[in-house]
């Protein structure tokens, strides 16, 4: 029962994610879109790497989830000097 | 137990919701921050207590930092109500159903590793298995993993300086706030943050922690220095933040090809030397994770420090 009310959480970011990145006109809002969707994955992941019995959860989800938070800020850092720098040349074209 | 599950699950999707909605981006930004914490959260339930702390320092804080210098910049674009979005929430809702219904019908892991990693753990050179995967037994991922930010850093800082081109302006790196409160906090908090982060790495061995948390944390000590003004133009050399970034692939490189010399495989440590060798190369990414992560900062609040001043 634990498994699927996380599931459902995981399920709801991503699909909530999606949805906002087509359907929001701001740069911003799609990142911040963007990285729920992402945030969703990693619920899923993490869930699936608990176990009720278990005292530790399976490692190598958690090791995967570790290297993806950083990867995650890594290319919001880039998306965002992405969206500047093109919101930048939209000023200096208008 | 269910009912903690429930609330933490509804209120970060809640939140979630919000980030998504709201009509100020700033209040969006600091909802993510929330969202990040409810996350958080979610991840000490279920016991990964090693993303738990990723999470808090990067998802909630480096992350909701990075957001805000660009929100800050950012020209307000009001939200539009448009048919495409009640158009579109069909197949959001759709994609839900889609998702959930694949979600339940994952088989149990076919192969689980965990025996395999329980039994490996006293030749891996950590205690916490997580540190044991992350670093010797997918080291590979790890090493390309830091590679991954030493390009994102490149890219962000090569878009900085393109916007810097367009708009020269004094060569004053970060737009530091003359703010008493602020500087004594930071003075007090970044040494205090430059401990954490060095205990966060030594208990990674054993305990949750290791490179990526404690890089996270250094970071953070770093944005706020950054905002206190502390990190000046002079103090602040680029290519000293080159070296620093590589250097943590630099390092796992050089010992990758050590265990492929002495042991004939790329990237193996003989269980003697394991633990000082894991050792030495999160010290080396702890480093190179913080400064990347810091330089990240820098660069988006330069970009958009550039898009600020246009007209």
């Amino acid at each position: 029962v634990t498994h699927l009310v996380y599931y459902a959480a995981a399920a709801a970011l991503i699909a909530l994610g999606a949805f906002h990145v087509f359907a929001s006109r701001e740069r911003l809002r799609q990142v911040l879109a963007i990285n729920i969707m992402g945030t969703g994955v990693f619920l899923l992941l993490v869930t699936r790497a608990w176990t009720a019995s278990a005292s530790q959860p399976d490692p190598i989800p958690q090791a995967l989830v570790l290297t993806g938070l950083v990867v995650a800020a890594a290319s919001t850092g880039l998306a965002l000097a992405l969206g500047t720098t093109l919101d930048g040349g939209d000023d200096a074209s208008s | 137990v269910i009912v903690v599950d429930t609330i933490l699950t509804t209120s970060a999707v809640g939140l979630a919701w919000f980030v998504l909605t709201s009509r100020d981006l700033q209040r969006s930004v600091v909802l993510f921050m929330a969202f990040g914490v409810f996350i958080a959260l979610c991840w000490a339930r279920l016991r990964a207590v090693d993303v738990a702390l990723a999470e808090v320092a990067l998802g909630a804080g480096l992350t909701g930092a990075l957001l805000l210098r660009a929100v800050s910049s950012g020209r307000p674009i009001v939200a539009r109500l448009s048919i495409w979005r009640t158009v579109a929430a069909l197949p959001a809702i759709g994609f839900f159903a889609l998702l959930m219904w694949v979600f339940i019908g994952l088989p149990s892991p076919a192969n689980d590793l965990r025996a395999d990693i329980a039994r490996e753990l006293p030749n891996s050179g950590a205690e916490n298995p997580v540190t044991a995967v992350l670093l010797n037994f997918r080291g590979w991922d790890t090493l390309l993993e830091v590679t991954v930010l030493v390009i994102a850093l490149v890219g962000t800082w090569t878009l900085a300086r393109a916007s810097h081109r367009i708009k020269p302006t004094t060569h004053k790196l970060i737009h530091a706030e003359e703010n008493r409160l602020l500087t004594a906090f930071a003075n007090i908090l970044v040494p205090i943050s430059a401990i954490v982060a060095a205990h966060v790495l030594w208990q990674g061995s054993k305990a949750p922690g290791g490179a990526f948390q404690a890089g996270a944390v250094l970071a953070g000590a770093g944005v706020v220095a950054a905002v206190a003004g502390q990190v000046s133009p002079d103090r602040w050399r680029r290519s000293l933040v080159n070296v620093a970034t590589t250097a943590g692939p630099a390092v796992f490189v050089l010992v990758a090809v050590g265990g492929w010399v002495t042991r004939g495989i790329l990237l193996s440590f003989a269980p003697e030397h394991a633990a000082l060798l894991l050792l030495v190369i999160e010290a080396a990414a702890t480093v190179s994770i913080g400064v990347a992560l810091f330089g990240l900062f820098h660069a988006v609040s330069e970009a958009t420090r550039h898009s600020r001043t246009e007209p």
